[in-house]
């Protein structure tokens, strides 16, 4: 009897280290990538191809008969060309529109449309993005415009993909500027 | 002796069919969990072959002749040849003509949304749906099973104005049921 009971507790014992040994197998294996590749591209291509855009549009920014059609990339240069110099208020740049009583420069209104775009565009597709201008001059090092106000991607917490654009500013504006829009998944 | 010997023979044989048991329940819990892992695994590949599909037809719409502003860029496509391509198809197809984009596009629905801003600054949408085939006429269900949406811009080539364009690509699988609604995101 102890014999066989001996035995029997045996055999558990190997099917358990049977049963381990497998799971353990599998367990092993190569976890599968957080994002996947076909999805980052998309993502990635999209954002791209949105600051592509964005900066060929041209848009009628004084509004009337006074207005004038500018590329959005012109109004980005304008923007960049006010921030340049440190205090920003002694050149108020090329482009400036008085809206009412208000009066817009071109960072202004780089922001209202880039704004209305993004609303309109990616909050209808439900999409969690941060589209941030920014300039790397030689004495200033600043975000022109970003929406929203705060970061909405966390790299180390989300799944995320950034399209860029550089600049081309000409030989008078010193440094570089960079629009980034980073689309990011929970 | 012998009555001894035969409970012991019993209880042997009992010990090899528990053994036994304990064997078969494990082996079944390794097959259903195998069987799971590969259901879940063919599921994943679908959903990327769907999404393969969709983004192959949007790289095929926005490097046709018939709409992009010129070879070098997949991103632009020309105001007038949307406008005309929009006519083509849908306000008076032909069947010669359906037919030789069908081998394209397939079962999908395609559309560019153009955003234009009104002297007030407000941002007006215009829908041009360029091509739209469902499988219903093989019983198949309408719903579209991938959407990809792509930014792009359109150019007006007798001004050189450039507008702020989505091109939007919706893919129908008719796979027997598989008509799982994906939300439309890019």
């Amino acid at each position: 009897m102890r014999k066989a009971q001996i035995e029997a507790m045996g055999l558990i014992v190997v099917v358990i280290l049977v049963t381990i040994a497998l799971f353990i197998s599998i367990s092993l294996k190569q976890p599968q990538p957080v994002k996947k590749a076909l999805e980052v591209y998309t993502d990635e291509t999209m954002a791209g191809n949105f600051l592509v855009a964005l900066m060929e549009v041209q848009v009628e920014v004084c509004g009337g008969v006074t207005g004038s059609i500018v590329k959005m990339e012109d109004l980005a240069e304008d923007c960049v060309r006010i921030h340049q110099t440190a205090p920003p208020e002694e050149d108020q740049g090329k482009y400036r529109c008085e809206v009412g009583e208000e009066e817009k420069n071109a960072c202004e209104m780089f922001a209202d449309i880039t704004k209305q775009l993004l609303v309109e565009i990616l909050d209808k597709w439900g999409v969690t993005y941060d589209f941030a201008f920014h300039y790397y001059g030689t004495t200033v090092d600043e975000d022109l415009f970003t929406y929203p106000a705060d970061e909405q991607c966390d790299p180390t917490t989300t799944r995320s993909a950034s399209g860029l654009q550089l600049l081309a500013l000409p030989y008078d504006i010193h440094g570089s500027a960079l629009l980034r829009l980073r689309i990011c998944n929970p | 002796m012998s009555k001894h010997l035969l409970t012991r023979a019993q209880l042997q044989i009992g010990e090899s069919i528990f053994a036994i048991m304990l064997i078969l329940i494990v082996g079944m819990l390794v097959l259903i969990f195998f069987f799971n892992k590969s259901k879940i695994d063919y599921e994943d590949k679908l959903y990327e072959q769907k999404d393969l599909d969709a983004l192959e037809v949007a790289k095929i719409v926005s490097s046709l002749s018939e709409l992009t502003c010129d070879s070098k860029s997949n991103i632009c496509m020309d105001y007038y040849k949307v406008l005309a391509f929009e006519g083509l198809l849908t306000a008076n197809p032909s069947e010669t003509v359906l037919s030789y984009y069908y081998d394209l596009f397939r079962d999908s629905s395609i559309t560019v949304t153009s955003y234009e801003f009104s002297d007030t600054g407000t941002l007006t949408s215009q829908e041009h749906p360029l091509y739209r085939h469902l499988p219903e006429q093989q019983g198949a269900s309408t719903l579209p099973t991938r959407t990809v949406s792509m930014p792009i811009y359109l150019r007006k080539s007798v001004n050189g104005e450039a507008l702020f364009a989505v091109l939007t690509v919706e893919r129908f699988h008719s796979v027997e049921g598989d008509y799982t609604h994906q939300e439309a995101s890019p």
